[in-house]
């Protein structure tokens, strides 16, 4: 359904894009991952016609670059920030966004994501959870088979994230090729078909999710006040899986997602103080995929 | 629907929930009943007077007031929408980028338009019945022409839109455009006549170079054809291509200053990564 070949794109020296090939079938769930500024943003605007390139992309057989209108009817698009026009109600961007696509305005996307009682309500009151599933909404006027989402969790809390990320799974259930990009790795794992990971531009991985698995990674950093230092030192030693960095002056400890409460737990019984802890979200780490054998499919 | 009628349909309900059209067909009624006021007062007399006097009155305050109106409106738009990140979503649906430049500046247009007509349309209505109907029909083609010159500069507007990162330097932009068209080169046509003793010809030639003045000098002809209020320029014109043909080519002259600019923004708008 998308098919890239050669995929360049700079920004001046700056290489965004370099040389990405791949294709995703329709029907698929795709995961592109990578860290903020890895090229994912200007992967998906390629793929959109918004941005120049070198290389080519099609969408549904349509080449971007001659015939990007044709392509752009075959995607639904969400960007990480939706700037819907704050004036409308709900029901009136629906409208705008079917209407832009030739086609009657479908108002059940409100009930579906959970808006119905919102349609009078002006975008610009809206939550950013709610403001990203109207985006949503919008997104699936004209029945598009390609939705590409840019980022959509980012702005939202853990619970509507998890929601989101079922919905996305439930679309490509329904038959469409669906694309997220995101840098927080393990929640949709699980329910891809596939992931991408960039790394400054280039394509890393691209292959089964399940196989990912060791290249996700979580940090917890320790805000110390000297007291109880060494013996977290001495503590994460002991722990091979885990890796220690002490760059920032604060204790950072990278674990395999999913145990970073481990590590947390073993510290609490071994009664080490730290004036803070804060767990981030678990993220690829483009390094480790590099190291086990990169491209997997 | 198009998504260019789309497009223009949003633009135009846009200009009415923001307010600032019924602010500028308000201002535009005021303006024109104040002056045929003011001018019987003058006169000594009371109630309004005749549309010819007003559309004469109103003249230069026009064509200095549709100009900014239209530049500021011209430029905010798809520069508003490149800081805001709309225009990343509007791209993003199967609209060519010419198509949507032409939507919004139709919407635009029409937003104006609207406003003009209703502000001049009420006013003309009041006048209409207290003073009679002689020299309605200058008055309406005074209205014409400003529709013109409103989608001459809404044209220009649209090519600073293109060019420019965000609405404050669009803004920027326009307002010194607006500055050089109304203020600044007539200074400069007068300091040619003076110095450089430039003839009616060379000021003629140089006159086209400026929708404001293309403007004037086509409201001037439809008002009074007489070669005093015209000045060397327009007796030449007329001179040399008779009164019609004279308004046929400052006719022409105002669309190709509307059709020029809007080629250029789309060419612009084409050739270059929009976000």
């Amino acid at each position: 359904m998308i098919a890239m070949a050669g995929l360049s794109k700079r920004f001046g020296r700056v290489a965004a894009l370099a040389d990405v090939s791949t294709e995703i079938p329709a029907g698929g769930f795709a995961l592109l991952l990578g860290a903020n500024g890895a090229g994912k943003t200007t992967l998906l605007r390629c793929v959109l016609g918004l941005h120049a390139y070198e290389g080519t992309v099609r969408v549904g057989g349509h080449d971007v670059a001659r015939d990007g209108r044709a392509a752009r009817a075959l995607v639904g698009y969400v960007p990480q920030r939706p700037a819907l026009p704050g004036e409308l109600t709900c029901a009136e961007v629906l409208d705008l966004f079917a209407r832009l696509r030739g086609r009657s305005p479908r108002y059940e996307w409100l009930d579906r994501v959970g808006l119905a009682e919102s349609a009078s309500t002006p975008a610009r009151v809206l939550s950013g959870g709610m403001r990203q599933r109207l985006a949503l909404a919008a997104a699936m006027q004209g029945d598009p088979p390609v939705l590409l989402f840019d980022e959509p969790a980012a702005s939202l809390d853990v619970a509507a994230r998890r929601a989101l990320h079922r919905d996305l799974a439930a679309l490509s259930e329904a038959g469409r090729t669906v694309v997220l990009s995101t840098h927080l790795a393990a929640e949709p794992l699980a329910a891809a078909t596939r992931a991408l990971v960039l790394d400054r531009g280039r394509l890393v991985y691209d292959g089964a999710p399940a196989a990912l698995g060791a290249a996700i990674r979580q940090r917890v950093v320790f805000t110390m006040n000297g007291a109880g230092r060494d013996e977290l030192r001495a503590l994460i030693a002991g722990r091979p899986e885990v890796q220690l960095d002490e760059s920032s002056g604060a204790v950072v400890a990278t674990t395999p997602a999913g145990r970073a409460f481990e590590l947390l737990a073993a510290v609490a019984s071994a009664g080490i103080p730290a004036l803070a802890v804060r767990v981030e979200e678990p993220s690829v780490d483009p390094s480790l995929v590099v190291a086990s054998g990169g491209q997997g499919s | 629907m198009t998504p260019a009628v789309a497009l223009a349909r949003h633009e135009l309900h846009q200009a009415a929930r923001g307010r600032w059209l019924v602010a500028f067909a308000i201002g535009f009624a005021v303006l024109a009943l104040g002056l045929s006021l003011v001018g019987l007062r003058v006169e000594g007399a009371a109630g309004l007077e005749g549309y010819g006097r007003t559309t004469a009155s109103l003249l230069n305050l026009s064509l200095t007031l549709i100009p900014l109106v239209a530049l500021l409106l011209g430029a905010g738009g798809i520069a508003g929408d490149r800081e805001t990140g709309a225009l990343e979503v509007l791209l993003a649906q199967p609209v060519t980028r010419t198509g949507l430049l032409l939507g919004r500046f139709a919407g635009q247009v029409a937003a104006v338009g609207l406003a003009t007509v209703l502000g001049f349309g009420v006013a003309g209505t009041l006048i209409g019945l207290a003073a009679g109907s002689s020299g309605a029909a200058q008055y309406l083609a005074y209205v014409a022409i400003a529709l013109l010159l409103a989608g001459a500069y809404l044209a220009i507007g649209t090519v600073v839109a293109v060019c420019s990162r965000a609405r404050l330097q669009a803004t920027a932009a326009a307002l010194a455009i607006w500055f050089a068209s109304v203020v600044l080169f007539d200074l400069t046509l007068i300091g040619l006549g003076a110095a450089a003793g430039a003839g009616a010809r060379v000021l003629a030639v140089a006159m086209l170079f400026n929708p404001v003045e293309i403007a004037r000098l086509l409201a001037l002809l439809v008002l009074d054809p007489g070669l005093e209020m015209l000045g060397p320029v327009g007796g030449l014109l007329t001179a040399r291509l008779g009164g019609a043909g004279a308004a046929g080519l400052l006719l022409a002259a105002l669309f190709a200053w509307i059709a020029g600019p809007l080629a250029l923004a789309a060419a612009i708008f084409e050739s270059r990564d929009p976000l």
